[in-house]
């Protein structure tokens, strides 16, 4: 959507991904990127279903349950990745130094804690 | 205008739940009626929803950002997530679809972005970062006209997605 290969943009970077059914992960495995910060907005996810959305350090991860409609913060060092109880929708949306979507650093799944 | 000033990792270890969601979760989106607005000092990102139910919405400035208009010095990714809806830049009136993005600000002009509602009830949910050179506009204005490519149905993703 908004990024160099689509709808041009000076710094930000925005578009959604959408969870087929059956699936209920997203970012895994998970990475950090020191030059952008990134938001993630869940949608599209039943009433009674929650996301439960990871953060930190890949070696001090933390959770936040999220619902439909909210959106979790992700600064430059930490992870973002998620796990749903349903498939659901999720917007995504950086800005930083660049727009470079290689340009991060995979996390090992034997370096998560 | 909300302001958040995002913890380092040091004391993010020390948090609890409660802290950690008062720093890192935004809850309290698309309020029927109301403009949200939630500037998050790390990239010195504004992220908000705008939903309009009986009548426009205008994006204003604020105090925060000391401008004159909120797009001055600022780009807008705008992503409808609700029924049809219209937003208009700079005079010009677009329509967006569920799913459909746009973008404006920067070198746009002067542009003010309003929302208005349809009887489908949009929900735009949008994010504005500070610009750093000249941008290129890349949508379409409003006309009964096929839909631009970027706005085609998504693709669903595979089982354990990397974005």
């Amino acid at each position: 959507m908004i990024h160099p290969e689509g709808i041009q943009s000076c710094q930000l970077v925005m578009g959604f991904t959408e969870l087929a059914e059956g699936s209920i992960w997203n970012t895994m495995p998970a990475h950090t990127h020191e030059r952008r910060s990134e938001v993630y907005l869940y949608f599209d996810l039943a009433p009674d279903a929650v996301v439960f959305h990871l953060l930190g350090q890949p070696a001090e991860t933390r959770h936040i349950v999220v619902r439909s409609g909210q959106a979790a913060l992700s600064p430059s060092w930490s992870i973002h990745s998620g796990a749903g109880t349903r498939n659901y929708t999720f917007v995504w949306a950086m800005g930083g130094e660049n727009q470079a979507f290689s340009d991060m650093d995979g996390v090992k799944m034997e370096e998560l804690l | 205008m909300e302001t958040r000033y995002a913890p380092d990792p040091v004391r993010f270890e020390r948090m609890n739940t409660a802290e950690i969601r008062q720093h890192f979760l935004i809850d309290d989106l698309f309020a029927p009626g109301q403009v949200k607005l939630v500037y998050w000092h790390t990239d010195r990102m504004i992220i908000g929803s705008i939903t309009p139910t009986t009548a426009p919405l205008t994006l204003e400035a604020g105090q925060e950002l000391r401008a004159n208009y909120f797009a001055e010095r600022r780009e807008i990714g705008v992503i409808n997530l609700g029924g049809e809806g219209q937003i208009k830049v700079d005079g010009v009136t677009y329509s967006l679809a569920k799913r459909t993005p746009c973008i404006s600000g920067g070198a746009a002009g002067r542009s003010s972005l309003a929302a208005w509602p349809l009887p489908t009830r949009p929900d735009f949910t949008w994010s504005a970062c500070p610009p750093t050179r000249l941008i290129r506009s890349n949508w379409r204005k409003r006309r009964p006209s096929k839909q631009p490519p970027w706005a085609a149905r998504p693709r669903p993703t595979n089982a354990n997605s990397t974005r």
